[in-house]
């Protein structure tokens, strides 16, 4: 949050007090995910992949996160922009989805899980370190997968050398 | 029962900072004193019979070196232990409730705490600090537990919507806004029209109700708890790292460094880590990134202090290592007593008036 009001002022000598004094520059930025996170429905379930880079401003925190994590047995999320956010924002909705399954008695819709993530944003969107989603950062690292079916959970992680490369030089000509 | 003058106001008091940039904005060219940053290098990694946490031990008072031998490690429970970076203070005070806390839960629960608990009551704590207090995470989470308010900016104040089932809640109270900390008795039930109006003059804002008192942390610190902790334990799931950001978030790691020497620190590690280590091995590796620290980074040094935690027991190494020789002194600081001579002596008796004497009986039952 700091740090995205700090952007919005532009630069500045650095200040004598407040956040951007207290704490180191190094820490100021939020960590961010800067993701590239995606989910493909196929026959039998739906695949969802992403990136595994977490950063803080140009500076690599984490270069193996996952960013796919289960709030449920069948059910997962993707993050996105600030990580203390997101993550905080799933563990408070998983939370929710097991009191709620424990109470049906039965395992919860994937619908439900997606009302519980959009009530909690739609509740906090007034909240400026609720609702950032901060578009820097970048992608990159490893690939992680995880594939849901009705059968299970099937996790993958493709590495560096596994991921397919692609330069002008070996795309076809228009 | 004596009183103290002055009921203790909670949390950080900003009238300094108001002070200083009201001398900056009347005082052209005067510099404020600046807030003190340490420099840190603190490092962990994971290797086959546990984990392994290291830290330098110097701690800076802008550029002076204020203390040579100071504890980076902090004990959080038996078998898990906390590096702590970013403002020196709040790493201490924050381990420190997370250590008390975890062992009321060990006792309430009845288990050896997981590292996987500590991380998460570390980042929620800096989480709520820092801003995110609106959101609320464990029991109290929005949607169970505490009643909310909305008050709608158009209608200027007037309550509009109460979620029924938690109007009931005992206990529930209203934290009036981030400029009224003191405001005045916490009201209860429904709002009134002083109540609603005292917001609409700020513009009408969310004001969530808590039945926990934890939501005071946010207005009384405004979010400025700045510490960047390594958690590192070994416990029944195994031997476990996580680092721990300033805005509550969690990596778990195999190895990871945080602090001013991180850099240097990481490029050790990255360079040379290798899963399943042996205690050897981790250690020498281990004193090899701090020490890298030490030397690379202007803020970090001292001597590497490193805590081994395995499956049976944790051991703290305080200085394991000392990259750099201590510079000798060429004088002594310490003088005889007489050195300095006395050349009158006055004595003044401070001569003190019993006004009132109470005695309250302890209940010792």
């Amino acid at each position: 949050m700091a740090a995205t009001l700090v952007a919005a002022q532009g630069a500045r000598p650095a200040p004598a007090w407040g956040p951007e004094a207290i704490i180191p520059e190094w820490e100021n930025p939020e960590v961010s995910t800067g993701p590239t996170i995606m989910a493909v429905q196929f026959d039998g379930g739906v695949v969802l992949g992403a990136d595994s880079r977490t950063t803080t401003a140009s500076y690599i925190t984490n270069r193996v996160t996952d960013k796919l994590t289960p709030i449920h047995d069948r059910i997962f999320c993707c993050h996105s922009g600030s990580a203390a956010d997101s993550q905080a924002v799933a563990d408070a909705v998983t939370y929710q989805l097991g009191f709620h399954s424990i109470e049906l008695n039965e395992p919860p819709l994937v619908y439900t899980s997606a009302s519980l993530f959009k009530e909690m944003s739609y509740r906090y969107r007034e909240d400026p370190t609720a609702g950032i989603i901060l578009r820097d950062g970048s992608s990159g690292g490893v690939i992680r997968l995880a594939a849901i079916a009705e059968s299970g959970v099937e996790r993958q992680v493709l590495l560096g050398d596994q991921i397919p490369k692609f330069t002008i030089a070996t795309l076809p000509p228009p | 029962m004596q009183k103290t003058a002055l009921e203790p106001q909670k949390g950080f008091s900003f009238e300094n900072c108001e002070r200083n940039a009201a001398l900056e904005r009347s005082l052209p060219g005067l510099r404020v004193p600046h807030a003190r940053k340490t420099g840190t290098t603190i490092a962990g990694l994971v290797f086959r019979d546990g984990v392994i946490l290291g830290a330098d031990t110097r701690a800076t008072n802008d550029s002076i070196v204020a203390y040579q031998s100071c504890e980076k490690i902090h004990f959080i429970c038996p078998k898990i232990y906390c590096c702590g970076a970013g403002v020196a203070a709040d790493a201490e005070m924050t381990t420190r409730m997370a250590a008390s806390n975890m062992e009321l839960h060990e006792l309430s629960t009845g288990r050896e705490p997981r590292v996987a608990t500590v991380t998460r009551a570390l980042r929620q704590t800096l989480f709520r600090c820092w801003g995110g207090a609106k959101m609320i995470l464990g029991r109290g989470s929005c949607g169970e537990g505490g009643a909310e308010r909305r008050l709608d900016r158009r209608k200027g104040g007037a309550v509009r919507s109460e979620r029924p089932e938690e109007a009931g809640l005992r206990g529930a109270k209203r934290v009036a806004g981030r400029n009224a900390v003191g405001h005045g008795a916490p009201d209860h039930g429904k709002g009134r029209g002083s109540g609603a109006g005292a917001v609409s003059r700020r513009g009408g804002t969310w004001i969530p109700v808590r039945s926990t008192d934890r939501t005071h942390s946010a207005k009384r610190y405004r979010g400025y708890v700045g510490a960047s902790l390594i958690v590192g334990g070994v416990d029944f799931t195994g031997p476990q790292l996580y680092s721990v950001h300033p805005h509550g978030s969690y990596s778990r790691l195999p190895f990871t460094a945080l602090g001013s020497g991180q850099d240097a620190a990481l490029a050790v590690l990255e360079d040379r880590f290798q899963p399943n280590m042996t205690l050897e091995a981790a250690q020498e590796l281990l004193v090899e990134a701090i020490t890298a620290g030490i030397l690379g980074d202007l803020g970090s040094g001292g001597s590497v202090d490193a805590c081994v935690i395995t499956g049976t027991s944790a051991k703290l190494l305080r200085t394991l290592s000392s990259p750099t020789e201590p510079i000798e002194r060429s004088r002594q600081y310490r003088f005889a007593p007489g050195t300095t001579a006395v050349l009158s002596e006055t004595v003044m008796p401070l001569t003190l008036e019993l006004l009132e004497e109470t005695v309250q009986a302890m209940d010792v039952e």
